[in-house]
């Protein structure tokens, strides 16, 4: 089920009103009826994947128990392996398979033994990426001691399978969200018009927003060849903020859901396009996965308490590790080295860390600030160009056409020009930039109305209801 | 809770009423703007005095036929009242919007391999969208899915849907002004540019079975004491099989390889602006040589 469909407008009306009026006094029952609902979800794209959830979800559950009970090191140790090679296992087979077994056919072949393989027709079920690794940081927290595991299965369950973060995150640790399960729910009048009003920002951001970009983007895409250099730039840009006004437009309306059933969800972006260098921009940038591969993978290799070199190192490995996470094929690995090669670059020219609001909210940026934003801005959408083509080949194409500098813009080979997208876009950047020091833009616990009934009239005027578009990250 | 509730019905309330003001608006412009459709210009028709024939189909008659040029040459006064992407349902439409204002003594429809095909057009649909809440434009689309209730009763939803063609831009390009002067060439859309491939053109459909909306068609303008001509228009390198639109079909000529020439294609089913002219030649020897 997508947020942005009618099924989803039904749908989330019925579940709020079972939840606080028929089962609001009761903890477990709010968590079955979560479960309950969240299964709904997850099978109005595919119920026989639920299994999957399942079998995810009893492993390690099972798992935890055990790491609690068991004093043994080596034991310990094969429990937490058990439910490693369990979630990397069945990442690997739905998402990097096929990948693998190309590649090897590939590499074999190159040194003349050549094989019949077959590679398999394989769904990639939604959401994958996401909840192994919420799971995988609860059995990693308990080995770690971090964290009690928990005897309550149902508790459990819902926190795999939350509904409003199953398919694309925000990717929520056990220590911080589990124990929400636990607690007693209460509706909090100001906290639901936040998670109202954060809804609707979601959508600006995703139907009016993303969706307009995304028929330029795709369109010149689809079709480089058959454009100039110019158009192809205007291209990545139009990608870039696509692929924002996607993502986190997507988590706006996850976390603004989830408000409204009294959980507080991990914040994913804070206004990412506003950084003033690379490691600022990756604070910003998907927070959740970010700070995943930060605790679970940067610092077990020792992080930057290590030699520069090896902290160099340290960093790529994250960065490739990212860009496989993300899709399996060359051009994400690729997109992944290019990211650590700009950080690494950015982060040890600049020993300046900036905080969150590096600008006052209420100014303009200086010329200074807003060249450092400019230029990060141009490097991050530059690399998506290997994010958004479908192989090396084409990405390198994409780019040595950028080269040959025709400067003339093209008609393209769309029906719909939105004439109002360039505007919009600056709206969303306006209404950002002055709200920097807030969640969201439309953050306030004040019902500000006139506020919001604009956000509301942009939606219904300029939002794309033609059809209702899959969020880019579902395929991750 | 009972504050948060008022909240939201008031923003559900404030959205709805948005949307009835939004539908009352973007309605009224395509009511009274600048012709975005013809059906937008048939339908603010001042003249209303008989004409000779009206030209009905898809872009193959908007694009391939020049009633100036058949009034030059026989008198005879007509419009071209062809849409792009229409299929019988939409035509139908637009000849009874036509018919409440004026009058015709003879239809002549275009009709090709699209002919089987039974339901309204997705994209010739759209154009009649604006007016889907008058009964008489709604009989003609009902019957073919709950869609069009939707659209008809859930106000802006219709405009929303199809925002491509008649959203913001169209309603706020309708409202300055921009829009088509049919009345200038009789609803003649000129096609320029020449067909860049020169190869057979195969299509898949075929001809095979009867399709009821055309009786229905031959049975309105009969009791309407209308006279109604079915033609194929021109194609390029046309290797199709339309030959049972003969047997189908009364008062039938088939012009689909009347014209050889690759100048006068834009491509291989739409005439250019010489082509046009050719044709209209050929169909007045056709159709006007013969009458009184």
């Amino acid at each position: 089920m997508l947020f942005n469909s009618l099924d989803f407008a039904i749908f989330l009306p019925i579940v709020f009103i079972l939840y606080w009026f028929v089962v609001g006094k009761n903890v477990k029952a709010q968590n079955i009826l979560l479960v309950g609902a969240s299964y709904v979800f997850y099978s109005w794209w595919d119920w026989r994947f639920l299994f999957l959830i399942l079998f995810s979800t009893l492993v390690n559950y099972g798992v935890g128990l055990l790491l609690t009970k068991e004093k043994k090191r080596s034991r310990r140790k094969l429990y937490l392996f058990i439910s490693v090679l369990t979630n990397i296992g069945l990442l690997g087979f739905f998402k990097y398979f096929n990948f693998f077994l190309e590649n090897f056919v590939e590499a074999f072949s190159f040194f003349g033994m050549s094989f019949k393989t077959t590679t398999l027709d394989i769904i990639l079920p939604v959401g994958i990426s996401f909840y192994t690794f919420q799971t995988l940081s609860y059995t990693i927290d308990i080995y770690k001691k971090k964290l009690e595991a928990t005897n309550n299965f149902i508790a459990f369950m819902a926190f795999v399978s939350f509904f409003p973060q199953l398919v694309a995150g925000p990717i929520e640790r056990a220590v911080h969200f589990l124990p929400q399960f636990f607690t007693k729910r209460t509706f909090k009048k100001e906290q639901a018009i936040i998670g109202i009003k954060q809804i609707i920002w979601g959508l600006f951001k995703k139907l009016v927003i993303a969706d307009s970009c995304a028929q330029y983007a795709s369109e010149i895409f689809d079709n480089y060849q058959e454009y100039s250099s110019a158009t192809l730039v205007l291209g990545v840009f139009y990608f870039a903020v696509r692929i924002y006004g996607d993502f986190s437009g997507y988590c706006d309306i996850a976390i603004g859901t989830a408000r409204l059933f009294d959980f507080k969800l991990t914040t994913n972006f804070r206004y990412p396009f506003f950084s003033r260098n690379i490691a600022e921009y990756w604070r910003r940038w998907n927070i959740t996965l970010s700070s995943w591969f930060r605790d679970y993978i940067f610092f077990p290799l020792g992080g930057s308490r290590v030699s520069r070199y090896k902290t160099i190192i340290n960093v790529m490995i994250v960065f490739l590790i990212s860009g496989f996470w993300h899709g399996a094929s060359w051009n994400f690995i690729f997109w992944g080295f290019i990211c650590g090669l700009l950080y690494v670059v950015f982060s040890f020219k600049s020993k300046k860390k900036h905080s969150y609001v590096t600008v006052n909210p209420n100014t303009l940026p200086s010329i200074r600030a807003f060249f450092e934003i400019s230029l990060v801005f141009v490097c991050m959408a530059f690399t998506r160009i290997f994010f958004r083509t479908t192989s090396m080949e084409e990405a390198f194409s994409y780019l040595r056409q950028i080269a040959e500098f025709s400067i003339q813009l093209d008609y393209l080979g769309i029906y719909r020009y939105s004439v109002e997208l360039i505007p919009l876009i600056l709206v969303m950047l306006w209404l950002e930039w002055y709200s920097r020091n807030k969640e969201f833009p439309l953050f306030s616990v004040k019902p500000e109305i006139l506020k919001t009934s604009m956000i509301i009239l942009f939606i219904l005027l300029f939002g794309n209801f033609e059809e209702v578009k899959q969020f880019y990250y579902f395929r991750f | 809770m009972r504050s948060f509730l008022k909240y939201t019905f008031l923003l559900l309330g404030f959205t709805l009423l948005v949307m009835i003001v939004l539908d009352l608006v973007f309605t009224t412009i395509y009511h009274t703007g600048a012709y975005r459709s013809k059906i937008m210009w048939v339908r603010d028709m001042e003249d209303t005095t008989a004409v000779d024939y009206v030209l009905l189909g898809s872009s193959r008659v908007n694009y391939g036929l020049q009633p100036e040029l058949i009034e030059a040459k026989t008198g005879k006064k007509g419009y071209n009242l062809g849409m792009n992407a229409t299929n019988m349902v939409e035509t139908m439409a637009l000849l009874e919007e036509f018919l409440n204002i004026r009058k015709t003594a003879t239809v002549y429809v275009q009709v090709d391999i699209q002919y089987e095909n039974k339901t309204p057009d997705p994209v010739g649909e759209i154009p009649w969208m604006p007016f889907l809440h008058e009964e008489s434009v709604y009989k003609h689309f009902k019957g073919y899915g709950d869609q069009y209730s939707t659209y008809r009763y859930v106000p802006f939803y219709r405009y929303q849907k199809f925002a491509t063609r008649l959203g913001a831009r169209e309603a706020v390009a309708s409202l300055l002004g921009s829009g088509y002067a049919y009345e200038n060439s009789r609803g003649y859309m000129p096609l320029f540019g020449t067909i860049a491939e020169d190869k057979d053109f195969m299509p898949e459909q075929t001809v095979t079975t009867k399709n009821s909306l055309y009786t229905e068609l031959i049975r309105f303008c009969k009791k309407k004491g209308i006279e109604v001509r079915f033609f194929t228009s021109p194609y390029y390198r046309f290797q199709g099989n339309i030959e049972k639109l003969g047997t189908f079909l009364p008062n039938y000529t088939n012009f689909s390889d009347s014209v050889a020439k690759r100048k006068y294609f834009s491509d291989q089913v739409h005439l250019n602006t010489e082509g046009a002219r050719l044709f209209t030649e050929i169909f007045i020897e056709t159709y006007f040589s013969e009458q009184p």
